[in-house]
């Protein structure tokens, strides 16, 4: 904490940097494609409320991870009374990528399909702290922080879910390659 | 992955998988698109969404953990969901009623612009984190990577589609009673049939801009802020004439539900109660499983 606080951060310049995070964040969730925008849309609504709390301080990337957490903590609870599934939807197929070759973009467009699916493996708790960790870097007592959990559960949730992914990847891979 | 988990063999396949992951970008647009409905909403008062605990089903054997519990002001605990449907029912209220003080209260809710539950939103204060008690985090991946985000990027854009309406830091802030925290079911039958923008007649824009109808949303969203601010400043006439000029120039408008909530309002505030409950009426007949039903019934004065 420092003593003399600096000045909460605009929104614009929170929602340039933070979007692609934010909407990152809830694909890995889980959240299917058709419903990234709506979520995303209350996860900065959230934001801008809450701006005012915010600690500049405070790493933004996580702050904005733990928000999208609870804000599709909620729209699964509500999905969940609808009995929609969640899933990834065939949005991966069209994602172009113009920059590398198209040998290139299907290798890596093979690797995130067998990435989400690995996650889907995961329950939730696990699957979020999975994502803060092990794709953004987050350090786990930060992760507790965002996620409002003691740091000791996060870090078994961490242990479990990466001998579950590990075990998932095989798996997928497995069955990818004979069929 | 770590090392107890991958064998060596692994270990490079795995960190190309996640960098695989890593490189994903947002579609071409979809910032633009999030922000300006965003922005709508900001201007037009939108309660902030619910927050939420973990699904119940999400923690299976964990029963054990404390999770959620601590930490965030917010206590996430499971047992909000209980306290829903009362809870929903005096968050409409206290949104729809609180109006006065300059505060956006239209009381708008999800049924357009976003799944926004007229809720009873409790504040999850900033976490009061207690690191210093935390073990030194074990490392990551073989390779150490910085989060994979964009350098931050300076604030060009403006806030314009907002000016109308003050937003003070704390819009809709019930006050936090730690255990109503959860928005509403019980008072939204139909909670969002489908994704907003396509259950209304005007489809979404596939590109990532269309100004038609990027214009017809800030006209919407300009009149029912003319209304709202006619209604706070106690000229409930003014907020009629703008509700009826809504009303003629969107007729299919996504705001359909809020603008009838605004007439009620008004119609109460210029003191007819009779028109107010006929308007009600109405409004339960057309939208049956509105979100605002809550609301609407708090707003009407009993029969005499």
């Amino acid at each position: 904490m420092r003593a003399v606080s600096l000045p909460a951060p605009d929104f614009d310049a929170v929602y340039a940097r933070g979007y692609p995070h934010v909407w990152r964040t809830l694909r890995r969730l889980g959240v299917p494609e058709q419903d990234i925008e709506d979520q995303a849309h209350d996860v900065f609504l959230v934001v801008h409320r809450r701006l005012a709390d915010y600690d500049p301080d405070r790493p933004l990337e996580p702050w904005l991870s733990g928000i999208a957490f609870r804000v599709m903590c909620a729209a699964r609870r509500r999905a969940h009374r609808r009995r929609e599934r969640p899933g990834h939807g065939p949005w991966l197929e069209q994602q172009t990528c113009p920059r590398p070759t198209p040998e290139r973009v299907a290798v890596r467009r093979e690797q995130q399909q067998l990435v989400l699916a690995a996650l889907d493996r995961l329950d939730l708790d696990r699957r979020v702290v999975f994502v803060m960790h092990e794709l953004d870097g987050v350090p786990c007592p930060q992760i507790a922080r965002e996620i409002g959990a003691p740091v000791n559960t996060v870090y078994s949730r961490l242990r479990v879910a990466r001998a579950r992914f590990a075990r998932a990847v095989r798996r997928l891979r497995g069955e990818r390659r004979s069929a | 992955m770590s090392r107890d988990d991958a064998p060596w063999s692994e270990r490079d396949e795995f960190a190309a998988l996640l960098a695989a992951e890593q490189a994903v970008e947002p579609p071409p647009g979809s910032d633009h698109r999030v922000r300006e409905r965003v922005m709508a909403s900001v201007a037009l008062g939108v309660p902030t969404p619910p927050e939420g605990p973990p699904l119940e089903g999400a923690q299976l054997e964990g029963a054990a953990s404390p999770v959620e519990g601590g930490g965030a002001g917010g206590g996430i605990s499971s047992g909000g969901v209980a306290s829903t449907g009362s809870a929903a029912g005096a968050a409409g209220v206290s949104t729809s009623v609180a109006v006065g003080g300059g505060g956006l209260a239209l009381v708008v809710g999800g049924a357009t612009l976003g799944a926004l539950a007229l809720g009873a939103w409790l504040t999850l204060a900033p976490a009061s984190p207690d690191p210093t008690s935390a073990p030194t985090p074990a490392p990551a991946l073989p390779a150490p990577r910085a989060p994979a985000l964009p350098a931050p990027a300076t604030a060009t854009r403006s806030t314009a589609s907002s000016p109308s309406a003050p937003r003070p830091p704390d819009p809709v802030r019930p006050a936090p009673a730690p255990t109503a925290r959860r928005a509403a079911p019980a008072a939204r039958p139909e909670a969002r049939p489908a994704p907003r923008p396509a259950a209304r007649p005007d489809p979404r824009p596939a590109s990532p801009t269309t100004p038609a109808v990027d214009d017809a949303l800030r006209g919407e969203l300009e009149l029912l802020a003319e209304a709202r601010d006619a209604l706070s400043a106690d000229a409930p006439d003014r907020a009629l004439s703008a509700v009826a000029a809504h009303a003629r120039r969107h007729p299919r408008g996504r705001f359909d539900q809020e603008r009838e909530v605004l007439a009620i309002r008004a119609l109460v505030a210029a003191g007819r109660p009779d028109d107010a409950r006929a308007r009600a009426a109405r409004f339960h007949r057309r939208f049956p499983g509105s979100l605002h039903r809550a609301a609407v019934d708090a707003l009407i004065p009993p029969a005499p």
